[in-house]
């Protein structure tokens, strides 16, 4: 298998950190997304790599994978770090060629900022690598709940999410049936210039769309018809269960969090 | 107080349209199964549509278990009528097919622990135990229909309506079905109303209805469907193959006792044809 991004994917597994509540693993990594951004030294940003670090051991997913399928985000971290390597101008001179002059706050605000990028991706990669969408959804919908009371839709957001969820793969055979009956029929998408090729992605699309259209109006018959009628009164099959496995896990973390403000106060 | 009666029933889908219903009486009696056949068109869909309050009438009025099918009470009625839809893709709608089950028990505050209960039951019933965690993608169509009929049960209606259920599905998937309607109408005490342009489906059932141009063109049972077999035709119906099978074996002189509707039938009246004489 051949990981091209990993963010999004979900990679089935009983590792501890699989067996959280989606809600504690939401809530921790808005945290730390948070959190990363008031990293102002060596130790600090040591402390949450080596956080990072441990919760990819807790999850037994191979390193070696998850650094695989950043490959795309690889680009992005070196630019940054080259950006603020070469464009901070504070601090002792360290090297000097023609224009080009690298200063020592160069380097450290580069791997900082890099370092950054680097662990918001690995912990964002983490948290859908061992939650399934549809758990992702019932945390969001659980933790916006309060939101009801100003009348925001949250049941309909939810349920949006898991139909969208639930018709992905129906909607990729879709484009590939029609994309070989298109190819059948003479359409080009793989050679050619890029503005004929873009060009070839109508006809794809339009089929594509118009069977959409029409899988959505039976899907809304057919919920209309087993006694759908909005969220008022509705019980729920789907339970978040709060385990004591997520208190411990949060007692953990907040001793971290204490920790890090203790290192950078 | 599970029938179901059309008085006087007239409908179209637009003013200009001609009428897809022109003037429907039926009266269907509790706990009967019955097969309403008909090419594309002539109407069967409609009434399916109308028996669970997705249409109304242009005009005439529908009763469900008595009660006179309104704006005001059209829930209620949709709590006892359960319906099968042609397209197995596009009535799922869980992301698994536990979800998929309770999804009609959700709707109807059913608690959480009679929700297990009861999707254990229903998927018993349909033969699809243990598929509780599949994803609908990993299902074949039959399944999917399947689980839908699962679906149904699970909230105990008093008839179900099968809209084609069967005609997007392969040979071996239809068969499955067909096995399962069968169990349901000997186990359970429920109305069953199946829709379908097949023949062979229909024998099924206990009472038969073809229609035609928005009418009701022949209200018969299944051993007496075929004397019709020119009017049939004539508007388009296929005959079975045992059907034709027969007929032509009784031109050249073989003479059944009993009239055989399906292969099985038919096999056992010829092998011991010459047996009985």
């Amino acid at each position: 298998m051949k990981p091209s991004i990993i963010i999004g994917q979900y990679l089935p597994g009983q590792s501890l950190l699989h067996r959280l509540d989606p809600r504690t693993k939401l809530l921790s990594v808005l945290c730390f997304v948070i959190v990363i951004f008031f990293a102002n030294n060596w130790s600090s940003y040591s402390l949450l790599t080596g956080l990072s670090l441990l919760a990819v051991w807790i999850s037994k997913i191979p390193l070696t994978y998850l650094l695989k399928g950043m490959t795309p985000v690889w680009f992005f971290v070196v630019f940054t770090f080259f950006i603020q390597l070469f464009l901070r101008k504070e601090g002792t001179l360290l090297f000097e060629l023609g224009f080009v002059t690298i200063y020592e706050n160069g380097i450290r605000q580069g791997t900082f900022i890099a370092l950054r990028f680097f662990l918001l991706f690995l912990i964002a990669s983490l948290l859908t690598l061992t939650t399934s969408p549809m758990e992702l959804t019932d945390a969001l919908e659980d933790l916006l709940a309060p939101l009801k009371k100003w009348k925001f839709p949250v049941h309909e957001l939810s349920l949006m999410m898991s139909i969208s969820l639930r018709f992905i793969p129906t909607l990729m055979e879709e484009t590939e049936k029609i994309s070989k009956a298109q190819a059948s029929r003479g359409v080009d998408f793989k050679t050619g210039k890029l503005k004929d090729r873009i060009y070839a992605i109508v006809p794809l699309l339009i089929p594509l769309f118009i069977s959409a259209f029409k899988r959505a109006e039976e899907l809304a018959m057919a919920m209309e018809a087993r006694g759908y009628q909005g969220g008022e009164g509705r019980t729920k099959l789907r339970k978040l269960i709060f385990t004591r496995l997520d208190i411990q896990f949060i007692c953990l973390y907040s001793i971290a969090l204490i920790m890090f403000f203790y290192i950078i106060l | 107080m599970s029938g179901i009666e059309f008085h006087n029933v007239f409908f179209q889908y637009d003013e200009i349209d001609s009428w897809m219903l022109n003037n429907i009486n039926l009266k269907i009696n509790e706990n009967d199964t019955v097969a309403l056949i008909g090419h594309n068109g002539s109407g069967k869909s409609t009434i399916a549509k109308l028996m669970n309050g997705l249409i109304t009438p242009t005009s005439g009025s529908i009763y469900v278990g008595g009660q006179k099918v309104s704006k005001k009470n059209i829930w209620d009625v949709r709590k006892s009528v359960g319906m099968v839809f042609q397209n197995p893709e596009n009535q799922f709608v869980g992301t698994t097919v536990k979800d998929d089950v309770a999804f009609g028990m959700e709707n109807r505050g059913v608690p959480r622990e009679e929700m297990l209960v009861r999707i254990q039951q229903s998927l018993d019933v349909v033969d699809m135990q243990g598929y509780d965690d599949h994803e609908p993608h990993h299902l074949s169509g039959g399944q999917k229909q399947r689980v839908a009929i699962a679906s149904v049960l699970a909230i105990h209606p008093s008839i179900i309506v099968l809209d084609e259920a069967t005609s997007m599905l392969d040979p071996l998937g239809r068969q499955k079905i067909l096995k399962t309607l069968q169990h349901l109408k000997k186990k359970y005490n429920m109305t069953m109303i199946m829709i379908t342009h097949d023949l062979y489906e229909a024998m099924l059932a206990d009472r038969i209805i073809v229609m035609n141009q928005g009418k009701v063109y022949l209200d018969t049972s299944p051993q007496k469907l075929f004397s019709y077999r020119d009017e049939l035709e004539g508007i388009g119906l296929t005959i079975p193959f045992t059907v034709q099978l027969t007929d032509a074996l009784m031109t050249y002189g073989y003479d059944f006792r009993y009239y055989p509707i399906n292969i099985e039938e038919l096999i056992e009246e010829l092998w011991k044809y010459n047996s009985i004489k």
